[in-house]
């Protein structure tokens, strides 16, 4: 039921997007609809943003894999430090990413700094989910593999890629969304996609029918990829028949290859943070005309955390419902209430935002402009990033832990809650904090829904950037990096009782 | 402590059916068997017991309270039915007390209880180990004497010991039988291992194909099936034809000669013995060929051949048996007859 209903939450930008669609098409016959589809200009966006998808997801696949087997199975050096480092990405939004490498490559555009910039500020969405994975998979199937005569790489493939599967198909998707959807950094970059046509469209009003048909065709490009997801991800049932104990496999030898192996890991925190770090602190330093507001910049932080976190909780409570429900049932209600979880994530934040103006302006005039609408903005949007994480974890646990705490007296949700949840639990809380921090760098939504006189450091860096005072964004943006590498860092804690052998 | 009974009790998935009509009954304090082989509906029957599954149709009784029919249904957790599951499924994020005391409701005998129960299954010393600090054998005991501590009904051992090195199990399977005994519980193990039904269990319930076929003493399943089938689920077999039957000196006329039988049974086709009751006597003119002699330590089985044909298999100290060595017949204790 809640289910349910946090599915119909996450596709209310959808039905906007549909009744647009079929309110024009029904008053001129649908030749709106056939003269966007059939513009050559659709075309050429369709084949740049599925291009540019294909080419982040894949980079990110391979990066953040290999980053996360070198992360847990293999003697690398400093390994907690490069863990950190590999997170680092996460905090850095994209659209600050872009600006510093204009700001170190002037007039730099186009496709190839898009797929840089996107792809290394995205392989933290694939290394780190399957960092969690690798860490709880079970080697002895590797180990089986490897007895029978495979070599490393095929025992790999055979004993451990279908254990991380799962959670490399997860990252791949948020990181393909991520992609489709992101505004910030092409719009810097000045790439002709699908978002950045929308947003174009969208602001002259002539244009608003074409907008609202290119956002239904990312809506279905969307839906294409959670297909995708769900084809690898499978039926399998994932949950390790080995007896109760987990065991570590021993780490593979570097060797020769270590230092490789650290550059390759390096490889996404510095184009990511490191290139933009330096331009803004060469900036920074330059300075400005304009004084630097320390009571601005205070409130601008303390009500993006107070945003971010009240969005992630939301967000959580309501993943928390799709996460059990897909991770334990298979079925087409539930395939349909998980693909409409995920609905929201592959539409550009301006067209949540204003699909969501234009419903509580016409159900609900009092939400308008209020922070619940904003909240409720960075649900839809932030759903994917909580069900994926939710679904990962609670299918980790095997039911037969929750049967056995109800035989032994407890109900049906004290059993889950003394089991599933708290086994669950770190991997949850993981979403979460992605959740908090992706809602602290969300542009577009917050800039559109927040309530007169809230300024958060997203909103801050954008207006300053737009009329030109690069200088004076720097210390909000140097502020907002700083603020999300808080969770950054937290996710990148070993969860608590698989590593230290338990705590409490 | 109390006794199950369970009446007719037909369950499945969707359509497929599993069992087709159970009957079975455990006493108070006696630890029941069920052995059949691999896809019969032990699970099933299991998960039914438990409260994981409703079963369709038919009755469970725990004591004197029905918890699955008659319109009613009573949620796992109020059954007082606890299960030990296989490879003991102990919870990952609770140390060796915490899983103990895990179902254990009154709060003041908590702590009491568990130490008992912790000295009980020898593991007071890893009170605050966690599961993956623990080898096979004590994370099973652990899993035991979680299912123990709330004092259950009935305990519900799902082959909790297949998981297990052969010396290991013997061990744990005698301790965990001592320990049942102890805590004087009613207990239901389901497995696929003849031996160890028989080893354990007061009272063996034969299924075959989502029905009990026999449940009787492990003596009397053994020596006494009902039928071909469960004979040989239970352990090799001599089957010989009845050639004729004599009720006055309930000896029955097999192509292995003369043989005494137990009882007269109608529409009795084989005498059925077990391999250790031929003795093998040699003799150069004797019925039988010693075709093969494998040696297993405590005996040595060998395959026979009778002079009409017929294969046989004896089990004893025959391991200074040659191949091809003839050999002379006697029969230790009595045959059983069986029509089908």
């Amino acid at each position: 039921m809640l289910a349910a209903a946090s599915a119909a939450v996450a596709t209310v930008p959808l039905v906007y997007l549909v009744i647009r669609t079929v309110g024009g098409a029904l008053d001129d016959g649908g030749d709106a609809v056939r003269q966007t589809l059939t513009r050559p200009g659709t075309t050429e966006l369709l084949v740049t943003s599925a291009a540019l998808t294909a080419a982040v997801t894949v980079t990110c696949l391979a990066l953040g894999v290999a980053s996360a087997w070198l992360l847990v199975r293999t003697d690398v050096p400093m390994r907690g430090s490069l863990l950190v480092l590999s997170a680092l990405p996460l905090a850095v939004p994209s659209y600050v990413a872009a600006f510093g490498w204009i700001a170190t490559v002037p007039g730099w555009s186009g496709f190839l700094p898009a797929w840089l910039v996107l792809s290394a500020v995205s392989t933290p969405y694939v290394t780190l989910p399957v960092v969690a994975a690798l860490r709880s998979a079970d080697p002895a199937l590797e180990e089986v593999a490897r007895s029978l005569g495979s070599s490393p790489w095929r025992a790999w493939r055979t004993g451990t890629l279908p254990q991380v599967a799962p959670a490399a198909a997860a990252g791949a998707l948020l990181a393909a969304l991520y992609t489709l959807s992101d505004f910030g950094a092409v719009a810097m970059l000045r790439l002709p996609v699908f978002t950045y046509a929308i947003s174009r469209q969208y602001s002259s009003f002539v244009g608003r029918e074409v907008a609202v048909v290119l956002a239904l065709v990312l809506v279905v490009g969307a839906l294409l990829l959670v297909g995708l997801e769900r084809a690898v991800r499978g039926r399998g049932e994932r949950w390790r028949t080995g007896s109760g104990a987990r065991r570590l496999a021993a780490p593979v030898r570097l060797g020769r290859a270590t230092i490789p192996a650290v550059l390759l890991l390096l490889l996404a925190p510095a184009a990511a943070a490191a290139v933009p770090a330096v331009a803004l602190g060469r900036r920074l330093l330059a300075g400005t005309g304009r004084r630097l507001d320390l009571g601005d910049l205070t409130s601008a932080v303390i009500s993006t955390a107070a945003v971010a976190s009240a969005g992630a909780l939301l967000t959580s409570v309501l993943a928390l419902a799709i996460g059990i429900l897909t991770a334990r049932h298979r079925g087409a209600l539930v395939a349909g209430i998980e693909a409409a979880g995920f609905t929201g994530h592959a539409l550009p934040g301006l067209v949540v935002a204003l699909s969501l103006v234009f419903m509580s302006l016409n159900v609900v005039p009092g939400l308008y402009q209020t922070t619940t609408l904003l909240m409720l903005a960075y649900a839809v949007l932030f759903l994917p990033k909580a069900i994926g994480a939710t679904r990962t974890s609670i299918a980790q646990v095997p039911p037969v832990l929750a049967q056995t705490a109800r035989s032994l007296g407890r109900g049906p949700v004290a059993a889950q809650a003394a089991t599933t949840w708290r086994l669950a639990g770190p991997g949850i809380g993981a979403g979460s904090l992605l959740v908090m921090l992706t809602a602290m760098k969300e542009l577009p939504a917050t800039l559109l829904l927040r309530p007169t006189g809230l300024d958060t450091l997203a909103t801050e860096i954008w207006s300053r950037t737009n009329s030109a005072a690069f200088g004076a964004a720097a210390p909000y943006a140097v502020a907002l990096v700083l603020l999300a590498a808080v969770p950054a860092f937290l996710l990148t804690r070993p969860q608590a009782w698989g590593e230290s052998g338990g705590s409490r | 402590m109390s006794g199950v009974v369970i009446t007719g009790l037909h369950a499945g998935y969707g359509p497929t059916e599993v069992l087709h009509g159970i009957d079975l009954s455990v006493a108070d304090g006696e630890l029941a068997a069920v052995l059949g082989p691999s896809g019969c509906g032990k699970t099933t029957l299991l998960r039914v017991l438990a409260g994981h599954h409703r079963g369709s149709r038919g009755t469970v009784q725990v004591g004197d309270r029905v918890v699955d029919g008659e319109g009613r249904w009573v949620p796992p957790e109020r059954r007082r039915v606890t299960v030990v599951p296989q490879e003991g499924a102990l919870f990952p994020h609770l140390d060796v007390t915490a899983n103990v005391s895990f179902g254990i409701r009154r709060t003041p005998d908590v702590v009491r209880r568990t130490a008992e129960m912790l000295d009980l299954v020898g593991m007071a010393a890893f009170a605050h180990r966690y599961p993956h600090e623990l080898s096979g054998g004590q994370q099973q005991r652990v899993a035991v004497a979680r299912a123990l501590a709330p004092r259950p009904s009935v305990v519900l051992l799902d082959e909790p010991f297949s998981a297990l090195d052969a010396h290991l199990r013997e061990q744990v399977r005698s301790e965990v039988r001592e320990l049942l005994r102890a805590e004087e519980a009613t207990a239901l193990l389901v497995t696929h291992d003849q031996e160890e039904a028989l080893s354990l269990a007061d009272t063996v319930a034969v299924l075959h194909d989502g029905r009990i076929v026999q449940q009787d003493s492990p003596q009397a399943v053994y020596e006494r099936p009902d039928d071909r089938w469960t004979a040989r689920f239970l352990g090799e077999t001599v089957l010989l034809d009845v050639q004729d039957f004599d009720p006055e000196f309930s000896t029955a006329e097999t192509q292995a000669g003369r043989l005494p039988v137990a009882e007269p049974r109608e529409g009795a086709r084989w005498v059925l013995l077990r391999p250790e009751q031929l003795i093998l006597l040699p003799d150069p003119d004797g019925t039988a060929t010693v075709d093969q002699v494998s040696f297993h330590g405590p005996h040595a089985r060998v395959a026979l051949t009778l002079s009409d044909g017929t294969p046989l298999t004896a089990r004893g100290r025959y391991g200074a048996l040659r191949p091809g060595a003839r050999v002379r017949l006697d029969v230790d204790g009595v045959g059983w007859l069986l029509a089908d």
